[in-house]
């Protein structure tokens, strides 16, 4: 009886230990993983390929979402099909277009092993970021604001302080407010709650369970239209400039998408686009003095 | 480019470890309460009067049956609508996130707990309650004495495998923005872009801890099982 335990004991402690050795021998097995196609540029994969794929957002209006008639819209999605139209003008025709639906999470591994050639989404440029992709010339600027309760008794940014404040998860917000917070911009820390969508923070807010939700300024125009209910309060912290991500040692293909974006500006398509999505066509959010300047600063003449 | 450092550099290696620390926090005190609230209802679908068994097994219906995560939203949105001022400010200023999420997990595992404790009971066969009510014990002293002692023992590698999900199941506090170890390092691949080092280092974590505590449990099942049956 004795005996038989101790073995029992020590046959699962065996299979016990093996099971962790293979375990992390699993999660190392990545680190030794590649880039597919590391090196070759997009414009010549696409060229191989005869495919375009294009990473585009589902649910992120403006700048991205799915129509009811099940088609890819939005300010970014719209400036992706052009850069599609001019690969396609470029490499003589016969492209496909192949549109893939990425989330914040998903948009960088897909990039980096060759599921997406481009991500026409609205992500901010930072210099973390940058070490790791490349990016297009700014395609948007635009500036963290407040969403607040209209009956709210935050009437300015510097009301936030001791409040508790909602963020969307993934954002570069929660980087804003931590960097605010330790250099002592708010009279007493604003403490940040991250939603996992935008619509989970205004039911926060509805219900009482933050005081304020915090976001891109159109996303927060988009969400809180109705102003009875809602107010904006600017925050003036950050300007964010918006960009497409490309492969790293792709020059090729980010000069023409670099070129399709200066076009766009130079011909006033873009503020089309603007007003499309953002402004009469949308949620009448007027254009931001930082969205002109863009627009000239990427009119190259030709 | 890989760039392993970003899971040290100031402040992400100091964010990491209080996450880490948040998701220990949060399991051990799940762990507790959904452990005692579990034998608790598991004892109520057994008792002597008829009221009490069926508000048991309602319980169980209830919190077993509903998806966490959607138990979860409506204890974090339903609560504070419902709670008199002071409480509310009490709870947000104790981290209203982090209770929500520590009150789903127990509500949610002590309906398990409840049902592997029934389960327990069946194993206990009729020749030793008759026994024990023929020794003149009444209902609570029977329970306290011989039949909890030897279900528990009996249950333990269920109990082993219910920490595990709890441990695990501590991850869904992300859904409200609790900053624990999946919110944290989903925060720091958005931020850095740098997705493999911040995926590893999550596996990483999770599976050494939860390894850890299947080994411990298994020390405790050794220890206390019951001799004369399987594994004993």
């Amino acid at each position: 009886m004795r005996k038989t335990t101790s073995d029992a004991l020590s046959a699962d402690r065996r299979s016990f230990l093996s099971a962790g050795a293979v375990g992390v021998a699993a999660l190392l097995a990545p680190s030794q993983a590649k880039a597919a196609d590391a090196g070759e540029d997009t414009l010549d994969k696409i060229k191989s390929s005869g495919v375009f794929n294009i990473g585009v957002r589902e649910a992120a209006p403006p700048y991205g979402f799915k129509d009811a008639s099940g088609e890819y819209r939005g300010f970014a999605t719209d400036i992706g099909k052009a850069i599609y139209d001019a690969v396609n003008q470029e490499l003589g025709g016969a492209i496909k277009a192949n549109y893939v639906a990425v989330t914040s999470q998903t948009r960088i591994p897909l990039l980096q092993n060759g599921a997406i050639d481009l991500e026409a989404g609205a992500t901010v440029m930072t210099i973390g970021r940058s070490k790791v992709v490349d990016f297009s010339i700014p395609h948007f600027v635009t500036s963290t604001s407040l969403l607040v309760l209209a009956s709210s008794p935050i009437k300015v940014a510097a009301d936030m302080a001791g409040k508790r404040i909602g963020i969307p998860q993934g954002g570069l917000e929660a980087a804003l407010f931590r960097t605010a917070n330790e250099a002592g911009t708010f009279t007493s820390a604003v403490k940040t709650i991250g939603f996992p969508d935008h619509s989970q923070g205004v039911t926060a807010l509805q219900t009482g369970t933050i005081d304020g939700y915090s976001s891109d300024e159109p996303i927060l125009y988009d969400v809180g239209r109705d102003p009875s209910q809602f107010r904006i309060v600017p925050m003036k912290m950050n300007a964010a400039t918006q960009t497409l991500l490309v492969r790293p040692g792709s020059s090729k293909f980010k000069r023409i998408v670099d070129q399709t974006i200066a076009r766009l500006c130079g011909t006033g398509e873009w503020e089309k686009l603007y007003q499309r999505y953002f402004g009469e066509g949308g949620f009448k959010m007027p254009l931001p003095e930082a969205g002109k300047v863009l627009v000239q600063m990427n009119s190259w003449p030709a | 480019m890989i760039d392993w450092s970003i899971l040290w550099q100031a402040p992400n290696g100091r964010t990491l470890l209080e996450a880490l620390l948040l998701t220990f926090q949060i399991a051990a005190i799940s762990w507790g309460l959904s452990l005692i609230s579990g034998i608790g209802i598991g004892l109520l679908r057994e008792a002597p009067i008829a009221a009490l068994r069926v508000v048991g097994t309602v319980y169980v219906e209830i919190f077993r049956n509903i998806p966490l995560l959607v138990q979860l939203f409506f204890v974090y949105f339903i609560f504070p609508r419902i709670l008199p001022g002071f409480a509310k400010q009490a709870l947000f200023d104790y981290g209203w996130e982090v209770a929500a999420s520590i009150i789903t997990l127990s509500l949610y595992s002590s309906a398990k707990i409840a049902e592997l404790v029934r389960s327990g009971f069946n194993t206990i066969g009729a020749g030793l309650r008759m026994a024990a009510a023929s020794s003149g014990l009444t209902w609570w002293q029977s329970q306290r004495h011989i039949f909890l002692n030897l279900l528990l023992r009996t249950i333990t590698p269920g109990l082993a495998s219910e920490f595990v999900t709890i441990f695990k199941g501590s991850s869904l506090a992300m859904a409200v923005g609790v900053a624990e170890t999946t919110y944290v390092t989903r925060q720091l691949g958005t931020e850095t872009f740098q997705w493999l080092p911040v995926n590893v280092y999550a596996s990483a974590v999770y599976l050494f801890c939860a390894w850890a505590i299947a080994g411990v449990m298994l020390l405790v099942e050794k220890r206390v099982a019951v001799p004369g049956r399987i594994g004993g």
